[in-house]
């Protein structure tokens, strides 16, 4: 379940990183470039990740375990949700258009809390696309503070 | 470990731009994490501070591995691939680590919520760039400076025939000579808790007589701490920093609290702020500040360092000369007319309870500065009187000026500065070693307001 506030950070512009791990536990960081929550009861998100950065795609396929950290920007409010990939996919034309509205939302927060001109920002952004489409089935407080690492009310056993 | 080190990233180990860290759990669970700083340890570690992040300390007790990404103020992007190796909690890398926490702390007032639990060491076992793009240039840029140019104030400064020219050259030379344009002097009150700022350059306002208490923010840490302290990511500190105390508001652990306003850039990003010591003692603290990130390293620091030490002893032999003097200073001389009553007067008012002086209504100074002006314009008023001594003016019971180190003569510098600021028509001007004089350029009428308060 996902609740009208979580899904208004996931989708909003926020900063998002994702954890993925292999077979044998080994962790990997990247970051997402645009997220769309499908169906909000189920959990079902469609996450655009860096077509570029084979351990993600590798490791989604192999334990499907994930975690997803979305930061507000001005604020630092943050949430994790934790789930598992269904699907790893191309981006289509509309991903490619989630991305850019994106990175207009994220890059302007930047901009505006931080003055950093948009083309440095730009310097991250990947040349190629994948989707994930996951189930996310835990979310947690993660805004710096005594509640970090608290369990929020949204989230599903 | 590839072709890239550790010490090739030192920039993204400033804090500038957030670091994010992956860990997981023995049963396979991710978890993954913003970290305000990465820790620069050696060429084959990195340290984070453990504070809030329990569930990334759990994990790494399941299981060493973790995957971090750090990003250079230039937005050239590193994945390092790290193995947990120890904890400390103390020695030299939690300290540094605990220094960081701190002033974090001090900029909101937190230091009591703010604790270094420990501080976690790991291994880098690889690093990759990601995305691929050409690197900038991982150095610190800056005007000028050298030392020949280190030589050049030195010499300006002992040319200096008193402490007021002294402290503006030390400052016009660091913008001179050095490209610092944004810089503080302030000097430890007599209580040894609060400092005043004595001087500026490069504000749009100058601040002179602006406070910051020992301890607070990094001016205050750096005279609390009587050591160098030098920050390259102020937005990022303050927005944490905001974010924790909002938490723990939230939470009921803490009350609503304020961010300290301190002297320095509006939009300031870097800070360093060196104290000025001399016989192991604490006169105040030399503060350069930039907007840009990252924007000074340890040769600045070593060279504030040494600016900071010139102008201690430079304020300490002034302050000798002036006790010297007042041995032989002239007894105090009067003005020729006695105060006309006519013409438009200048009211000034003085609020006994904290020194506060008002001209015009306008406020001027208060403390330890506010009581010298009204004794002084007591004695101007009443007696006629325009020239004083040093000695005088730190014998007045009324100013209950400490018997040690009074700072007489830095405080009759700051309401010089003051008054030249605000335009009064009143002035200090320095008649020789020991004295000074007062002018007036229009009738005074004076108020004091409040308890134990006299009309003139």
């Amino acid at each position: 379940m996902i609740d009208p506030h979580t899904k208004a950070v996931l989708e909003g512009g926020s900063a998002l990183i994702v954890g993925t791990v292999d077979a044998g536990g080994q962790p990997h960081a990247t970051r997402a470039w645009g997220l769309e929550v499908g169906d909000t009861v189920a959990g079902r998100v469609r996450i655009v990740l860096p077509g570029d950065d084979p351990v993600t795609v590798e490791n989604l396929r192999a334990t499907g375990r994930l975690a997803l950290n979305a930061t507000d920007v001005p604020t630092l409010e943050s949430i994790q949700a934790q789930g598992r990939a269904t699907a790893v996919e191309s981006a289509v034309a509309a991903d490619r258009r989630r991305v850019a509205r994106f990175c207009d939302a994220f890059f302007g927060d930047v901009q505006r809390v931080d003055g950093t001109p948009r083309a440095l920002l730009e310097r991250l952004v990947p040349r190629d696309f994948v989707v994930c489409v996951a189930v996310l089935e835990e979310f947690y407080n993660q805004t710096p503070g005594p509640r970090a690492g608290s369990r929020m009310g949204g989230g599903v056993a | 470990m590839s072709e890239l080190s550790l010490r090739d990233l030192r920039l993204c180990f400033e804090g500038v731009v957030p670091a994010v860290v992956a860990t997981a759990a023995a049963d396979g669970t991710p978890n993954i994490t913003h970290l305000s700083k990465v820790h620069y340890v050696d060429d084959e570690h990195v340290a984070l501070s453990n504070q809030f992040f329990s569930k990334t300390t759990r994990n790494l007790a399941e299981n060493p591995r973790a995957s971090m990404m750090v990003i250079a103020p230039s937005y050239e992007q590193y994945r390092l691939e790290l193995r947990y190796e120890r904890t400390e909690r103390r020695g030299p890398v939690f300290d540094g680590l605990a220094r960081d926490v701190e002033t974090i702390a001090a900029l909101t007032g937190m230091q009591d919520v703010f604790k270094l639990r420990s501080a976690d060491v790991y291994r880098v076992v690889g690093i990759e760039q990601y995305p691929p793009l050409e690197r900038a240039a991982a150095s610190v840029q800056r005007a000028s400076g050298g030392p020949v140019a280190l030589g050049e104030l030195s010499a300006r400064l002992c040319r200096c025939p008193d402490l007021y020219t002294l402290v503006e050259a030390a400052l016009d030379g660091l913008a001179e000579l050095f490209g610092f344009e944004h810089s503080l002097l302030l000097l430890l009150d007599e209580q040894g808790s609060r400092l005043y700022t004595i001087a500026s350059h490069g504000y749009a306002k100058p601040g002179v007589g602006s406070e910051v208490r020992v301890g607070e923010g990094i001016i205050g840490m750096a005279a609390a701490r009587c050591t160098a302290m030098r920050v390259g990511n102020l937005n990022q500190m303050r927005k944490y920093s905001r974010s924790v105390r909002r938490a723990f508001e939230d939470h009921g652990a803490i009350g609503p609290g304020r961010e300290i306003p301190l002297p320095g850039l509006e939009r300031g990003e870097s800070q360093l702020a060196v104290p000025a010591m001399v016989h192991g003692q604490l006169l105040g603290v030399l503060v350069i500040d930039s907007p840009q990130s990252v924007a000074f390293d340890e040769r600045d620091e070593a060279l504030l360092n040494v600016v900071a030490g010139l102008v201690a002893g430079a304020i300490e032999i002034d302050w000798a000369h002036e006790r010297a003097a007042e041995a032989v200073a002239a007894v105090a001389r009067y003005r020729p007319e006695p105060p006309s009553a006519e013409g438009r007067a200048t009211l000034v008012r003085f609020f006994p309870a904290d020194g506060s002086t008002f001209v015009d209504m306008d406020y001027l100074i208060k403390g330890v500065a506010g009581r010298i002006l009204w004794s002084l314009l007591g004695h101007y008023t009443r007696e006629g009187r325009e020239e004083f001594t040093n000695r005088e003016v730190r014998l007045d019971p009324s100013l209950e000026l400490p018997e040690l180190r009074d700072n007489l003569e830095s405080r009759l510098i700051l309401l010089k500065r003051r008054l030249e600021e605000r335009g009064a028509p009143i002035h200090i001007e320095k008649s020789g070693r020991g004295r000074f004089r007062v002018v007036v350029d229009q009738p005074l009428r004076l108020e004091a307001i409040g308890a134990d308060a006299r009309q003139t």
